[in-house]
């Protein structure tokens, strides 16, 4: 908005300042140099308001040019009259002209793709208008950790996203907005599952026993639920990426850190949006099972019918979403207030959520504006039903030829739907259709900051902030459902709560000085969170009727019976630290910051409690030492930092007794009494994890700002990483401990880059693409005596036994582990390779058959506009990583036809015919590329003086083609196996949902 | 000017005011509310009560799945048979216990010793804070807590022979026990009961069953000295009968009318219970649930099971025929032949094969010969059925699990005589008795196959078949599904590598 080259007209700030001088009445200092300085500016523009108001209205005429921030002129622009029917458009040129304009007059600006602005004329002057975009703000600011920076003077690793950047289409949760974004931060999404919780990896795997998610801070509040953002109310991410950026975060930054800012208002005309859209969500890929025809002709059981089980279970799910902002304000107040109702339907039947969330950002300035005053209050709510994901494992196994009902009386106790008593065999339909499982949850944020400026330069400020999450769960399984014991236990309900409450108390003072071409900034604060959950869950059975659903406890029998469960768990632990930093940039050629930050938390045990976090950084911008033709920025940076991962649960350095978690008796005299015993193994020296990592990486803009690129490498070694290791059972009390034991290295490259390709007046083409690697190694895992050897995880479901990943140490995660399979001999058995030529087939002739995480992932996406079109186009792509497809592995062999269906791919092999066994002709290549994200949009031309000033329609496609060869569900990788265990990377679960291709209809209209 | 300064200044100290607020915040407590921590356990007599009951619910671990394989399908008794469609094949180490080729990882081994070494250290914790709190007014306890111990030795002597002895929960930080020569176990053990048995209950009570007692403790003796031949190099007959003759000679027991009746749902009145592990359908769930092991799928049908079986565990042919065909411990213990529904209809299984090779029937008729151990048909291997199926169970037993019986005790008097005099009739006597109470001819004389064979008959699934085998020497003798002599040094099971691999004082037993 700001414009140095015109102070006078387009000068808000000196407007500003008219009126300040005006209302305030005490001169200080500095005050007093502002009114020395525009003394002249003031009498000028008082004097001519006064000549305008007392004589007769003389009317002006207006000349100007409206042009972008490169000065390109911006023909097409939408000038209007506040108040009034009248306006104008600029022209090819971008002039424009006005006249008989009232003096005192609100000219308002609006175009496509760019900010808004605005200008109050009282007089004939000629106006230069400058622009920015959408995706530019003021001074290209970046958020870091307690405070902002300018973009120049960044020295770490930090990416910095405006919804411009991020992605667009039928979007629910904000990790959607970052897949393929930013170099580096990998995002797996939960398959179809509207439900389902995105899995965030930022620079492979740097820790074992804590949260791999990165932190997430909204506006200030650390260790936020991802979920509790709507994506609609964000103004933009910043990703830090490196040690050096997120040590000021201490013994949480270990996994990065992304910082999400929600909108603000903006002084002017209070501002109306709406955003809706309506999308049609169907299959995508899914495993393919045989039809009756294929499953009879190899030898399975007839029962009569020819079902398409997948196609029963799913559905074309339409969703629906609504978005309304207020936003506006003056000098002293501004607002922002967001309404947002989802209604998404899943894509297995009888599954989807509907939620409700409102958002209030207040900033009031007061006392001279030196004390501002920030408020957000979030609101969510969300009613979801959460469905069954088995019912796609029991998809595929059942048989293609059993009929959902069956009027035969054996079947009545199951309700009619046909229902053998065969292990895995439960009908799909009736598991969707009998039971229910829902969740509801409130959200509730409130977030209380107040800076205050104590002297020049130097602004004290102090933090509230709380968070609460509740968490609701209903399930009822039908007496008649032989799906999770629903006859056995003649129905089964359960409820469950979880409330999770965090307190954030922050105080912290930040001095600024420049000195002669040296600016410095120094920050100094405490901190203290404190965070508190308390669970409960009861669940009993046999009901009279399935009437009540979980709405009844009072009818279950199992009270009566003993039978019934009942818990409740409190748990509560606290974090505290004092930080600093200190940055240093001189000449805006050469930066330094340097960061220390000493924090404690009650997880860690009676010899551990506090840690210190130091980082350091540094940068130099070459463009301004050697003369670089054509270059403008070329900025080569260094950091290293260290940071920690707190212990995933609190508890484990103590002694612990109690029942456990399901109470074991023994008979004292006659009764069954309760045993208590201890829970645990004390690890009084339990402490934090430590990453220190190296960062160089080298930031660069050349020909005017066309091209934009970064590349990084670094490197990351994590010790003290938290893992359950087997200690000697005499003379522990468990086989098991967790310790500080493991060693991990990551190495990696990321480069990113940014190309105007064609810029015209009509036509621009932008293209951006990311490129990153990974490679995590564990160094060790043991301890002192206590070795880990050699192990093998990932253990496969019965009936198949065995493990899918050895784990050793110096070798990378995720090596994929198991015999080769060379064909299938005459004997329908499987040949297997004999590599230690013993000419038996045992452990020994298992060796490394592939890797569970991906070499690298890339992103790549295309912007263009043509007049007033706009086309994005997203492809992103994963590469180098295998997956056991466990359907096949399960149920692809004939020998298990006469009970189960098969899966039907170019694998399925009528020749074996032995048991199902887990060998490398199940483990298969799944990188893959596809097409992400697809949209066109067009934008209408509003009339001039009209209510509406923006109305953008667009459609969009959202995951619409895979290319791959992998023949499973989904070829994205896993990062864990089902239990959460990040050294058993590489399979894909039998619960996994289907991908799904959504398309979207949407506008935007704003007035 | 003035104004704005005080302003600020008062701010400024306001906000350094409370700061010192902050200070109680850098106490970093973690408050335990679903928990108890060391400061508040173990206080009344109700606590320390719950706290000495670990020692004995996790005697239950003697039955637990996984521990059954190192117990019961080493020998002739039953095995884990492997079934079309791939159901317990797997990695076939379930059949390598019953065919004698299994490795040293195994992960059976691994988990029966964690498990037994766990009680173990149970018992020393729960020594060592009774003696800290009152040694004098808990020392029925403690020795209570002592003689358990040593039962899980006794067990453990007989399995792994060569094991570390763990007697002390105070140990010093970096402690990593070594292994014992099992002739010091064998000392360690006799000692411990000994000198624990003045502190012990003489009584037979509703108080006392299911604790350690005097008779419990002489039972211990009575087969250490039973088997002292294997476990200590000399033997001690004449020991293992007295100490048979001091519970004989209690007169608290006796046998039971009729053998089932030590294995009905509520057989806690039996008075052959020596010692018992309760169980209980509700209290105890998941610690034993044969039935659902061994049991058909479909046998959810003839006992209205509220689980369906898993169809695993079966009796090897060659103990079925060990039955004659009248002797009534057979229908007692094992379920064979056409199975019915409990409306008396045929029994169906869905899942039957269609190869008439193997059994091209979907009527269920358990047969007891085998196609072979690792792949047999869904339908082979008689079941076990010892200890009561009740009607509308949900698998899991109610009967109590009797350790000691006084059966076994009569039994051991009976051949430790015969050892030292094979013409004794005393012994002859006392094994006629059990031939008669299960309907078939008794003996003329014995032999060590009809007095090794006998109490296979009566202590079926007792969890003695396999030191009596190898104190008689046939233990590494072919059977049908193992069909050579194996090893001799597979008498003693290895070492779990895991535990090699976490304490390098341990020393691997001969042979792995």
């Amino acid at each position: 908005m700001l414009n140095p080259a015109c102070p006078v007209a387009s000068n808000l700030a000196g407007i500003d300042l008219l009126l300040r001088t005006f209302l305030i009445q005490t001169k200080t200092g500095y005050m007093k140099e502002r009114i020395n300085h525009c003394f002249r500016l003031v009498l000028l523009f008082t004097l001519g308001n006064f000549f305008s108001v007392a004589a007769i209205s003389q009317n002006l005429d207006l000349k100007g040019n409206v042009k972008d921030d490169k000065g390109t002129p911006l023909n097409s622009v939408n000038i209007t009259i506040q108040g009034s029917n009248l306006g104008t458009t600029t022209d090819n040129e971008g002039n424009f002209s006005l006249g008989n304009l009232k003096p005192g007059s609100l000219l308002v600006f609006t175009h496509a793709g760019y900010q808004r602005q605005e200008i109050k004329v009282v007089k004939d002057t000629y106006l230069s208008i400058i622009l920015l975009t959408d995706n530019q703000s003021l001074g290209d600011v970046v958020v870091i950790g307690y405070g902002t920076v300018a973009k120049k003077e960044v020295t770490n690793a930090v990416a910095h996203l405006t919804p411009g950047d991020l992605n667009k289409g039928a979007i629910n949760n904000p990790a959607q907005l970052l897949q393929g974004k930013v170099a580096g931060l990998s995002i797996v999404a939960p398959q179809g599952n509207p439900n389902g919780n995105y899995n965030i990896r930022l620079r492979g795997l740097s820790t074992l026993g804590a949260s791999s998610q990165p932190l997430i801070i909204v506006d200030g509040i650390i260790g936020v639920d991802l979920n509790s953002i709507d994506p609609n109310d964000i103004a933009s991410i910043d990703v830090l990426k490196d040690g050096g950026a997120a040590a000021i975060y201490g013994t949480r930054g270990s996994s990065g850190v992304i910082l999400i800012t929600t909108k603000s208002g903006a002084k002017g005309k209070t501002r109306v949006e709406y955003n809706g859209y309506v999308s049609s969500e169907m299959k995508n890929r899914y495993l393919p099972v045989m039809n009756s025809q294929t499953y009879l002709a190899n030898g399975g059981t007839d029962y009569g019918s020819n079902i398409d089980w997948l196609n029963e279970i799913t559905r074309n799910a339409i969703s629906h979403t609504h978005n309304l902002a207020l936003s506006g304000g003056t000098d002293k107040t501004k607002y922002m207030a967001s309404v947002n109702y989802r209604n998404v339907e899943g894509i297995l039947k009888n599954t989807g959520f509907q939620q409700l969330g409102a958002r209030l950002n207040l900033s009031q300035k007061a006392l001279n504006d030196r004390l501002t005053l920030l408020f957000n209050l979030s609101l969510q709510s969300r009613d979801a039903a959460l469905g069954f994901e088995d019912a796609f494992r029991a998809a595929v196994a059942m048989p293609p030829t059993a009929p959902i009902h069956s009027p035969d009386p054996a079947y009545s106790k199951y309700g009619g739907y046909f229902q053998s008593e065969v292990h895995e065999l439960y009908n799909p339909v009736g598991i969707i259709q009998q039971n229910i499982n829902n969740q509801v949850t409130s959200r509730l944020m409130y977030n209380l900051k107040a800076d205050y400026e104590v002297i020049k330069n130097l602004v004290g400020s102090v933090r509230f902030a709380r968070n609460n999450d509740n968490i609701t769960n209903g399930q009822y399984i039908s007496k008649y459902s032989y799906y999770a014991s629903g006859v056995d236990r003649n129905g089964l309900a359960s409820r469950g709560n979880n409330n999770s409450k965090s307190n954030l108390f922050e105080v912290t003072g930040n001095y600024s000085k420049s000195l002669r071409g040296l600016t410095m900034n120094f920050l100094a604060g405490y901190s203290y969170q404190d965070f508190t959950s308390e669970n409960f869950f009861t669940q009993a059975g046999n009901f009279l009727t399935d009437a009540f659903g979980y709405n009844n406890f009072a009818a279950a029998k199992d009270f009566a019976d003993g039978k019934a469960i009942a818990t409740s768990v409190k748990e509560n632990n606290k974090l505290a630290a004092f930080f600093g930093r200190a940055s240093f940039a001189y000449n805006n050629t050469y930066f330094l910051s340097a960061s220390l930050r000493k924090e404690g938390s009650s997880r860690f045990g009676a010899g551990n409690k506090w840690g210190l976090f130091p980082g350091v950084s540094l940068a130099a911008d070459l463009s301004r030492i050697l003369d670089l033709s054509n270059i403008d920025l070329l900025k080569l940076r260094g950091s290293y930092g260290v940071t920690g991962a707190l212990p995933g649960q609190s508890y484990l350095s103590q002694q612990l007794y109690g029942p456990g978690s399901s109470p074991t008796y023994f008979l004292y005299n006659g009764v069954f009494t309760p045993v208590y015993s201890p829970q645990s193994n004390p690890n009084p020296d339990l402490k934090w994890e430590t990453k220190s990592e190296i960062d160089f990486g080298v930031d660069f803009s050349a020909f005017d700002s066309r091209l934009n690129g970064t590349v990084d490498f670094y490197s990351r070694n994590t010790k003290d990483a938290l893992i359950t290791l087997n200690v000697p059972v005499p003379p522990n009390l468990f086989p098991t401990t967790v310790l500080n034991a493991g060693k991990l290295k990551n190495t990696g490259i990321e480069v990113s880059l940014d190309y105007h390709v064609i810029k015209t007046n009509h036509f621009n083409w932008n293209t951006k693409a990311t490129f990153s690697t990974y490679n995590t190694k564990v160094v060790s895992l043991s301890m002192g005596d206590i070795k880990y050897g050699v192990r093998e995880v990932g253990g496969l479901p019965a009936p198949l036994t065995g493990n899918t990943v050895r784990v050793e140490e110096g070798k990378p995660i995720g090596q994929m582990f198991g015999w080769i399979y060379e064909g299938v001999g005459a004997d329908g058995k499987y040949i297997i390779r004999d590599i230690d030529k013993n000419n038996t087939i045992d452990e020994k002739d298992m060796t490394i058959i592939g890797r569970g995480l991906p070499k690298g992932e890339w992103g790549w996406s295309n912007t263009l506009n043509y007049k007033r079109f706009d086309l994005n186009i997203f492809f992103r792509g994963v590469y180098g990583h295998d997956l056991v497809n466990l359907n096949r592995t399960m149920f692809e062999q004939v020998s298990r036809i006469s009970s189960y269906n098969l899966v039907n791919t170019k694998y399925f092999d009528p020749n074996y015919t032995g048991p199902a066994a887990y060998n490398s002709y199940y483990l298969e290549h799944a990188s893959f590329a596809k097409l992400e994200y697809l949209s066109l949009g067009y934008n209408f031309k509003t009339p001039a003086n009209g209510a509406i000033s923006n109305l953008r329609l667009f459609i969009s496609g959202q995951n619409l083609f895979y290319i791959t060869k992998y023949t499973g569900v989904d070829p994205e990788p896993r990062y864990t196996d089902n239990d959460g265990n990040v050294l058993a990377p590489g399979v894909e679960p039998r619960n996994s949902w289907l991908t799904t291709k959504t398309f979207t209809l949407g506008f935007n209209v704003s007035f | 000017m003035k104004i704005i300064n005080i302003k600020n200044i008062a701010l400024f100290v306001g906000l350094l005011c409370t700061i010192p607020l902050f200070n109680s915040c850098t106490k970093l407590k973690e408050p335990l509310y679903s928990q108890l921590g060391n400061d508040n356990f173990l206080k009344t007599e109700g606590e320390i009560v719950s706290a000495l009951g670990a020692a004995y619910s996790g005697l239950r671990e003697f039955q637990g799945f996984g521990n059954l394989w190192t117990i019961y399908c080493t020998t002739d008794e039953v095995a884990i048979v492997g079934r079309t469609g791939g159901d317990w094949a797997g990695d076939g180490q379930d059949q390598q216990m019953t065919d004698h080729k299994w490795i040293s990882n195994n992960r059976f081994f691994a988990g029966t010793w964690q498990s037994f070494y766990g009680q173990i250290n149970i018992c020393n914790r729960l020594i060592y804070q009774l003696e800290q709190i009152d040694a004098e007014k808990y020392k029925t306890y403690i020795s209570e807590i002592k003689t358990v111990r040593a039962l899980w030795y006794l067990w453990l002597i007989d399995e792994w022979g060569n094991v570390p002895i763990v007697d002390k929960f105070d140990v010093p930080k970096d402690y990593l026990p070594k292994t014992s020569t099992r002739l010091e176990v064998y000392n360690f053990i006799e000692k411990e009961v000994k000198d624990n048995l003045a502190n012990l209950s003489k009584d037979i009570n509703t108080n006392t069953y299911g604790r350690a007692t005097y008779w419990m403790a002489q039972s211990i003796l009575a087969k250490l000295y039973l088997n002292a031949g294997v476990y200590s190099g000399t033997t001690q007959w004449q020991k293992a009968i007295d100490a048979t003759n001091e519970i004989i000679g209690s007169n608290e027991f006796s046998l039971t009318a009729n053998y089932k009746d030590n294995f009905i749902a509520q057989n806690q009145s039996s008075t052959e219970a020596i010692f018992a592990i309760p169980f209980d359908e509700t209290y105890t769930q998941w610690t034993w649930f044969l039935p659902l092991i061994s049991l058909h799928p479909s046998h959810v049908q003839t006992f209205s099971l509220t689980q369906q079986p898993w169809n695993g565990l079966s009796a090897q042919t060659e103990f079925f025929n060990l039955y004659e065909d009248n002797d009534i411990r057979k229908t007692d213990n094992l379920l064979w032949g056409p199975q019915y529904t409990a409306n008396g209809d045929k029994l169906l299984d869905p899942g039957y094969e269609k190869d008439p090779a193997i059994d091209g029937d979907p009527w269920v008729n358990l047969t007891p010969t085998f196609i072979s151990l690792y792949n047999t048909a869904r339908q082979s291997g008689a079941r076990i059925i010892k200890w009561e199926v009740e009607k509308g169970s949900n698998g899991f037993l109610n009967s109590d699990f009797f350790v000691f019986r006084y059966s076994d005790i009569l039994l051991m008097k009976a051949e430790a005589m015969w050892r030292l005099d094979p013409t004794n009739t005393t012994s002859l006597q006392i094994v006629n008795q059990f031939r008669q109470r299960a309907g078939v001819a008794p003996f003329n004389s014995l032999d060590a196959e009809k007095i090794l064979n006998e109490r296979g008959r009566e202590l079926f699934m007792e969890g003695w078949r396999r030191s009596d085998k190898i104190r008689f020497g046939r233990y590494n003798d072919p059977t049908i599904f193992k069909p050579y002599t194996d090893e001799a040094f597979r008498q003693l099971y290895p070492i779990p590598k895991e535990q090699l691999d976490a304490n390098p004082n341990l020393i691997q037993n001969p042979g792995y």
